[in-house]
């Protein structure tokens, strides 16, 4: 059974469709990626999946389970976490606090519990601490943890980000552009990164990515939309030698 | 390590005696009564703290709270002779229902529709005060309400006043405290810093935001009970648009989202206007004109200046904790 799938799903906004009859899978441990030309559909399809866009029809089911109808911090309680395409921190909050947020479905205090029961939640609290701190040592984050995190540099915040969605503790990570704005070193890294997220926390990973240096290093199966409906399936190789995904990317010749 | 959390016990210490010298060193009634309000404000500058500078939903409405708090004092003690703790349960109750009931609407609006809307229902409180007069009497207000005992003790005169609302601004500051470092404190900061990732890093935006406006409800409550019981007389000129002002004001001179900032607050805003009572009608200008040069030489409120200017006198942070730790 695939851990995520979507099944003919699409979105109208009004009379426009800007995802139409699209399915997609996500199988368990994998590195999975949508890509498209601009427009095509894919932030609207992470928008569905995470909950904040309502599906206009179509199912979308994680671990065997329909998500499509709950809200968006249900969804993260499913175990599915996301980072954002523009960078989406608690900026005034420091690293340390961004990522120890992310345990908010994972935890118990509340307005009344931290009055009667202050030792259950002292000690929760120290727990989220440092497990929060043990995921900034994975991400080699550790040393500015009290920094705030609109003063950190733009390669270290999408990190960041990223921790912030590990604390959530998902079985599947949807990252929305991770690339962007970074170098041909910074990308490595990055490859690196997410293989070392998938293998210690055992999730799996769906890119959105212009990136083809990444989607094409990276993934192990691509999912190619064009105008909100997917035009190709399969690994790297498959997919660069669809006619139909060089058409959707370079146009057709006239002749 | 160990030096500043010796340092920091020591100055606890040393404000913890401050605060029990305080009655024995006050010459007069004039000057009891204003440190009073000033804890009054501190809790009223807490609960507007919770919801606006740490939640960031801006309200301009707590004197209806506040009102509310007080008017549920004076009614319940005057008619069925309710004592203190009574009285101050009713409170909490009614105006944590109430601030759930402007939560609702407020859930819908944000920044200046939503500072409109929790004004307007600030003036809906004040004009049920003055006109549903059977009971609340009106202009005229509730008189002759009792001063409150607890197990034995009265607290009848404004010494003994000041220590009952010394508790609960000690509570109230506690409270705040342990609310904001745990795990409600950082859904209500990831709210105001941004909505949407909050909600996607699995927090129930609109829950946390009702609990906020019920909390900031609460406080301004407690509030209300402690004045009402104090100056034993509640009318409605009390809980105008000016009042909220003041005490959104207590809240941005101390510093917004800081868990001090309301005391600072509190002391600025009912210190200056005594203060300056030397300058005749000139007063209320002058007392203008220094709020709005405080709000431009340090934005952020007078806490974190104040922070800073400790922290030099204090020996150099640990690195990578540095900032808020």
């Amino acid at each position: 059974m695939a851990l995520l799938e979507l099944k003919n799903v699409s979105k109208v906004f009004g009379g426009l469709t800007a995802v139409g009859n699209l399915d997609l899978t996500v199988e368990e441990n994998q590195i999975a990626a949508l890509i498209g030309p601009n427009g095509a559909g894919k932030t609207t399809v992470f928008n569905m999946i995470t909950g904040a866009y309502k599906v206009s029809e179509g199912d979308i089911t994680f671990q065997g389970e329909r998500i499509s109808g709950l809200k968006p911090h249900k969804i993260v309680e499913k175990g599915i976490a996301r980072t954002f395409q523009n960078i989406r921190l608690f900026k005034k909050a420091t690293v340390l606090e961004n990522v120890m947020t992310g345990f908010h479905t994972k935890s118990s205090g509340g307005m009344f519990n931290i009055i009667y029961n202050p030792v259950k939640i002292s000690r929760e609290e120290a727990e989220i601490r440092e497990k929060s701190i043990e995921i900034l040592k994975f991400l080699h984050l550790e040393d500015i943890m009290g920094l705030e995190a609109c003063n950190i540099p733009y390669g270290t915040q999408r990190l960041l980000e990223i921790g912030r969605a590990l604390a959530t503790g998902p079985k599947l990570l949807l990252l929305d552009e991770p690339a962007a704005g970074m170098n041909s070193t910074e990308k490595q890294e990055l490859m690196k990164t997410i293989y070392r997220i998938r293998d210690k926390y055992h999730l799996s990973v769906l890119l959105v990515e212009h990136d083809m240096e990444l989607v094409m290093g990276i993934s192990e199966n691509i999912t190619v939309v064009n105008f909100g409906r997917r035009i190709a399936n399969g690994t790297a190789e498959q997919v660069q030698t669809n006619p139909a995904v060089i058409e959707a990317y370079l146009g057709r010749s006239e002749e | 390590m160990n030096n500043t959390k010796k340092t920091s016990y020591l100055a606890a210490a040393a404000a913890a005696v401050i605060v029990i010298a305080i009655p024995f060193l006050t010459p007069n009634n004039y000057i009891m009564q204003i440190i009073n309000m000033i804890g009054i404000y501190i809790i009223l500058g807490t609960g507007i703290n919770i919801l606006t500078g740490y939640t960031g939903q801006l309200s301009l409405g707590q004197a209806a709270f506040f009102g509310i708090g007080a008017y549920t004092a004076a009614l319940t003690n005057t008619r069925f002779g309710f004592g203190f703790l009574p009285a101050l349960v009713c409170a909490m109750v009614l105006t944590g229902l109430f601030g759930l009931v402007l939560a609702v609407p407020a859930l819908k609006v944000k920044g200046s529709y939503l500072a409109l809307l929790t004004m307007g229902f600030g003036e809906i409180v004040r004009i049920v005060m003055i006109n549903w007069t059977p009971v609340t009497n009106g202009t005229a207000g509730v008189l002759g309400i009792e001063s409150p005992k607890l197990f034995g003790f009265a607290f009848d005169t404004l010494p003994k006043y000041y220590f009952l609302i010394v508790i609960f601004v000690a509570a109230g500051l506690l409270y705040q405290n342990r609310l904001i470092k745990t795990r409600t404190g950082r859904a209500l900061i990831a709210i105001r810093e941004d909505n949407e990732a909050a909600e996607l890093t699995g927090i129930n935006v609109t829950t946390y935001k009702i609990r906020a406006f019920v909390l900031s409800a609460v406080y301004c409550g407690i509030a209300g009970v402690l004045y009402a019981m104090m100056i034993k007389y509640v009318s409605p000129d009390t809980f105008t648009n000016n009042t909220s002002s003041i005490i959104l004001w207590t809240a941005i001179v101390g510093g917004f989202g800081t868990i001090l900032g309301p005391v600072i607050g509190g002391i600025v805003m009912q210190v200056l206007p005594e203060a300056l009572r030397f300058l005749g009608n000139w007063r209320l200008v002058v007392y203008g004109v220094i709020l709005l040069v405080v709000i431009l030489k340090f934005p952020g409120g007078l806490y974190p200046y104040i922070q800073k200017f400790i922290d030099r006198f204090k020996k150099a942070p640990e690195p990578g904790l540095t900032g808020k730790e």
